[in-house]
């Protein structure tokens, strides 16, 4: 009798919908985004946590790319942007790195964030209006790479610093 | 024997949010969870009780159920480096979990228990608000008592009476919360599971002299391989993930109370152990993964007379880790034997 109130309890899972963890899969899904690795971008601007307005176009006038980290300051975040600090950025130095702060209701929030955090060696945007979250669909731990061109060279969920630091090293 | 025993005490189960996401909340997983992962109460001598992977049947009895409610609250994490940090500024990110679990003897020393919880993500965090409830990760169970008789004594009588109780389990976790790889999540707050098959191997020794009881218990588990083809509802390149091997321990001192109705009340002190292992991605070592937690809890245990209805609470709280948020759990419940 057991058994069976088993099943039956797994086969009401499976009908609520849980099959696409259950029985997960590895085909390639379609892409239907509209800012996905290779894909050109307009010139963006935003504000910084020091509240000072800063675009893609300058930054790109003083190095060879951008790379965007969206963080929301979890401890995965964290990890992440420990090995940006460690493994990245003092071997480009000729990349421009920033944190964007997608969660933060405000600059101010953004900066107490960032400074509680321990990043103030670093630039974080205040993406307070989620104009980056919506413009490249971001969520936590989204990375994105953008060269002189403003091309995106890639655009994924950070894994390791592994996928960034090729990306990098064919600039 | 009866259940009288059994209280609720820290689980040792990632947060089903693991790591705030994964968890976030809901990761360390962190990666977090945990998450879980999450099971519901805790042996506290041989008479049984629950378990962090499960409900145990007291011996002689059938069937067990049991219903519980957690609240978990996050406040703040530590880093990888074990270093804590506080959560942004008006942020308060509190998970709370349904748990049903039910309990199943097959013959003498052999029994069945399922769980599932409803998960509820209730989250402010730097003034955005956020609330998710769905369903979390399911577990089977199994447990083979190896001891025939019950072995809470109240008197020392020679070294035969001092044998304990010994039970060997295994665990399987099912997927069925919603993890960051489908397409039924908006952001990281939304995760109820750990998005992982699960297995966890566990052995319980526990002793009772009325009316003190002691206890250990250690946890092995292994996780799953799986594919992964998308995250957070975002399309990636298919890769391949598995988290790595989780080891804990939960030590356990209760002392007993027999009350003038004959009804029982037990406290439970408690110093529980987590370390995971880093994960792998395509068979390489991620070295943002991996997490490590110690957790000191206090539970309280109500049991009629009759010894067939079981009132619980609970309290825990993680006091150090690594890559792993800070979070506080209260836990009550209901347990009835039949």
């Amino acid at each position: 009798m057991f058994i069976k109130h088993l099943l039956f309890a797994l086969m009401l899972t499976l009908l609520m919908g849980c099959e696409e963890d259950l029985l997960p899969s590895n085909d390639p899904l379609e892409n239907k985004e509209s800012i996905q690795t290779g894909s050109t971008i307009e010139d963006l601007s935003f504000t910084l946590s020091d509240a000072n307005e800063e675009t893609l176009s300058n930054l790109l006038t003083t190095h060879d790319a951008v790379v965007l980290y969206f963080t929301m300051w979890c401890p995965i975040c964290d990890s992440h942007m420990s090995h940006f600090r460690s493994e990245l950025k003092p071997e480009f130095s000729n990349v421009k790195f920033l944190f964007v702060d997608y969660v933060s209701g405000s600059v101010a929030y953004s900066r107490d964030a960032q400074t509680a955090a321990g990043y103030t060696d670093f630039d974080v945007i205040a993406d307070s209006n989620d104009e980056l979250e919506n413009y490249f669909n971001g969520t936590m731990a989204t990375t994105v790479v953008i060269d002189k061109n403003l091309i995106v060279q890639y655009k994924g969920i950070f894994k390791t610093t592994n996928e960034v630091h090729e990306v990098l090293d064919q600039l | 024997m009866n259940p009288t025993q059994q209280v609720d005490r820290p689980t040792l189960n990632l947060l089903t949010n693991h790591g705030y996401g994964v968890g976030f909340f809901f990761t360390s997983i962190i990666s977090f969870f945990i998450l879980i992962f999450s099971p519901t109460s805790q042996a506290a001598s041989c008479c049984g009780g629950g378990a962090s992977s499960g409900i145990i049947l007291p011996k002689f009895n059938d069937v067990m159920w049991d219903l519980s409610l957690a609240n978990e609250d996050y406040d703040g994490y530590w880093t990888q480096q074990g270093v804590y940090q506080k959560d942004p500024r008006d942020s308060t990110l509190i998970q709370r979990r349904l748990n049903a679990s039910y309990a199943h003897r097959l013959n003498d020393n052999f029994q069945l228990n399922s769980n599932i919880a409803l998960v509820n993500n209730d989250n402010q965090y730097s003034g955005d608000r956020n609330s998710v409830t769905a369903l979390g990760d399911m577990q089977l169970g199994i447990w083979y008592e190896a001891f025939d008789n019950v072995t809470c004594i109240y008197k020392i009588n020679g070294w035969e009476s001092l044998k304990p109780s010994i039970y060997f389990g295994g665990t399987l976790t099912l997927p069925t919360g919603i993890s960051p790889y489908t397409d039924r999540i908006d952001s990281s707050f939304d995760i109820t599971g750990l998005g992982f098959y699960r297995f966890d191997a566990n052995v319980i020794i526990e002793k009772t002299v009325y009316p003190f009881s002691l206890s250990w218990q250690g946890q092995y588990g292994y996780t799953f391989k799986r594919p992964i083809n998308q995250e957070y509802s975002q399309v990636i390149t298919p890769y391949t993930k598995q988290l790595g091997d989780r080891y804990s321990n939960t030590f356990n001192g209760a002392y007993t109370w027999f009350l003038p109705n004959l009804s029982m009340l037990t406290l439970t002190a408690s110093l529980s152990q987590l370390k995971e292992d880093s994960a792998k991605i395509n068979g390489q070592i991620d070295h943002t993964s991996g997490l490590e937690k110690s957790t000191l809890g206090l539970a309280f245990a109500y049991s009629n007379a009759v010894r067939d209805w079981i009132i619980k609470a609970s309290f825990s709280q993680a006091d150090s880790g690594e890559n792993i948020p800070k979070t506080q759990v209260l836990n009550i419940g209901v347990s009835h034997v039949y």
